[in-house]
């Protein structure tokens, strides 16, 4: 099962990587893909190998979601059809804008979350996506692109 | 910082604010194995799912394509779940494209090129032999007739993009049945080559066209969400390609034309480092290959198809739960002033599931005695789904059984599965409350933890 050291490092990061996981699919299933990315990085073979073991979880995290999205996206889509209004919407934010960003793939997801609510520079993204810089600025800016033309249609 | 700025960070925000409590540590493995669906649904809903649940348990609704006389005679008998003997050889041609066709660039190229060995695992899924293949992406460049100042004049690039894989004869229908999910279409010619054009199975599935040429088999594979008409122009543009890396010098941006020669050790916890001259950039093959790309499909194993009354659905799996749960591929870090260094990333692969039509999954693994496994549903109906042997030495069976909905049950009117039991080729109950629950969702590590090694 799962050791104590790895206890501790579940301990030190897991809030931050389900939150990093209800940025990419949203709270009701952040905690399927948060579990399962940590179990799969701590059962696996090559873990204690690991150096940075909070970029693996991310990009753990990261591919499960990936992953979900793609088994998901017509559940999902038929789920929102039934969906009725969640509580915790924050009445500050602008529906079309929550529906703007919840319609971008997963890696600008991503990377929207590392910038807005982790405030991380892209280099420091980067390093936990194992992209480079200049990828993070491109998707950042597609995204945003995409966002105002979505916005402004 | 704009209006539409402080709008993105709040709803960005908002989805992290409220972010579940993480569970604790030692409810881990019990929280990924079980379904936490939230989704609140209506009752009248509920019921109808029930009254569903009901006739699909009686095995009514679900029935195979190949009884439809709509689909077309042309087929490939699939060896698919079964293990070649491919150790050793390798591929007499490489076919593909030297420059990418119009439209498209082509980040993204790999080549294995010898099969098995002593030290070798073999590939998670799909072709275990030699394989090479390319990734196309549409070109947004102004050259493709596209936007460049809008960058995603494509939705999403992966929807549209192609691949191209050259693979041995005798891969030729797993690769064909794991893409489409099925290995029947349409006859064809593809530059005087007798091929066949197989349509996806369902949304998740992938078009394929195939052929044998120079003594090797290629698949064109694009998503379900593209044309066979543009597959076909693509694919009449592929040629021999005499030598990798094809493109030279990789360009910066992977998304606009870069090529990269994929390279990974596939031998156990032996990280391969990069070779002389090679490079890569951005992103890896494996995590490629695996993500979003039009090769996904191909390299899984399709273990059942079939249709209900929301749609056609495909069950593969993809990646070997036991010794091939890792890859080990050589790939880029980015330092912090942005230069690169070489790292080997571990990458974990498991027992995928993607259904691509209307139905949900109670999916999971069990031991390989477990011949039938009996599922009950918090409404009292039953199902007795069988289970499918991947083949190629796993050590479990797996199970996966179609039901109209299953998720969203963490409300008490919800539906939910409340008991499994893994029954004996004789109807011996031999295991009882495997605890493998999936939900058309990736799962299967729990369920591995629980399954005896060999």
């Amino acid at each position: 099962m799962i050791s104590d050291a790895d206890g501790e490092i579940y301990e030190k990061y897991a809030e931050e990587l389900i939150r990093f996981a209800s940025g990419l699919v949203g709270p009701d299933d952040a905690t399927d893909v948060f579990s399962a990315a940590v179990l799969r990085a701590f059962t696996s073979s090559g873990w204690a190998a690991v150096t940075n073991r909070r970029a693996y979880l991310y990009r753990s995290v990261l591919n499960e979601a990936r992953m979900w999205h793609r088994t998901n996206q017509r559940r999902v889509a038929r789920d929102d059809r039934h969906r009725p209004p969640v509580e915790w919407w924050d009445p500050e934010v602008r529906p079309d804008v929550r529906a703007a960003v919840a319609s971008l793939d997963v890696r600008s997801r991503a990377v929207l979350f590392l910038s807005y609510w982790a405030d991380l520079p892209p280099e420091e993204i980067g390093l936990l996506l194992n992209i480079s810089a200049s990828t993070v600025r491109r998707d950042a800016d597609r995204a945003h692109r995409r966002l105002r033309r979505k916005l402004h249609d | 910082m704009t209006d539409l700025d402080t709008q993105i960070r709040r709803a960005v925000n908002e989805l992290a604010e409220h972010a579940p409590v993480p569970p604790p540590v030692d409810e881990l493995a019990l929280v990924a194995i079980e379904p936490r669906r939230t989704v609140n649904r209506r009752p009248l809903l509920v019921v109808a799912i029930a009254a569903a649940v009901v006739v699909i348990g009686a095995g009514v609704a679900v029935s195979s394509r190949r009884d439809d006389p709509t689909v077309a005679q042309v087929g490939l008998a699939s060896g698919h779940a079964t293990v070649a003997d491919v150790a050793g050889r390798t591929l007499g041609a490489r076919l593909g494209f030297a420059v990418a066709p119009a439209g498209y660039g082509m980040p993204f190229e790999f080549g294995r090129d010898t099969a098995l060995t002593a030290t070798d695992q073999p590939l998670p899924t799909g072709p275990l032999g030699p394989v090479y293949a390319q990734f196309l992406l549409p070109d947004l460049v102004p050259a493709s007739g596209l936007d460049p100042t809008t960058g995603d004049t494509v939705p999403d690039p992966a929807l549209a993009s192609v691949g191209v894989m050259t693979v041995l004869p005798i891969e030729r229908a797993d690769v064909v049945m794991g893409a489409a999910g099925h290995t029947d279409g349409q006859a064809i010619t593809i530059n005087g080559h007798p091929a066949l054009a197989v349509s996806a199975w369902s949304e998740q599935d992938d078009n394929v066209i195939s052929w044998e040429q120079d003594g090797v088999a290629v698949a064109v594979v694009s998503l379900a969400s593209g044309s066979m008409d543009e597959l076909r122009r693509v694919a009449a543009g592929v040629a021999p390609v005499e030598q990798t890396p094809l493109l030279s010098p990789p360009h910066p941006d992977p998304l606009r034309g870069a090529t990269f020669n994929g390279f990974w050790s596939l031998a156990a916890d032996a990280p391969e480092l990069p070779r002389a001259g090679l490079r890569w950039f951005g992103f890896t093959a494996w995590s490629t290959l695996r993500s979003a790309g039009p090769l996904w499909n191909a390299f899984s194993t399709v273990l059942d198809h079939g249709s209900v009354d929301q749609g056609h659905y495909t069950v593969r799996a993809a990646g070997h739960p036991e010794h091939n749960a890792n890859l080990f591929p050589a790939g880029p870090g980015t330092n912090v002033d942005g230069s690169l260094h070489w790292d080997a990333e571990v990458i974990t692969d498991q027992v995928t599931f993607s259904a691509g039509g209307g139905p949900d999954l109670i999916e999971g693994i069990a031991p390989p005695s477990v011949k039938h496994v009996r599922i009950r549903l918090s409404d009292g109906s039953t199902y007795l789904a069988p289970t499918y042997d991947v083949g190629r030495g796993w050590p479990m069976v797996i199970f996966v059984q179609p039901v109209p909905i299953i998720h969203g049950d963490n409300t008490p009117t919800g539906l939910h599965a409340v008991y499994v039991e893994g029954l004996g080729a004789d109807g011996t109950v031999l295991n009882a409350g495997l605890s493998t629950l999936g939900n058309g969702y990736p799962s299967g590590m729990a369920g591995y933890e629980s399954v005896p090694r060999r």
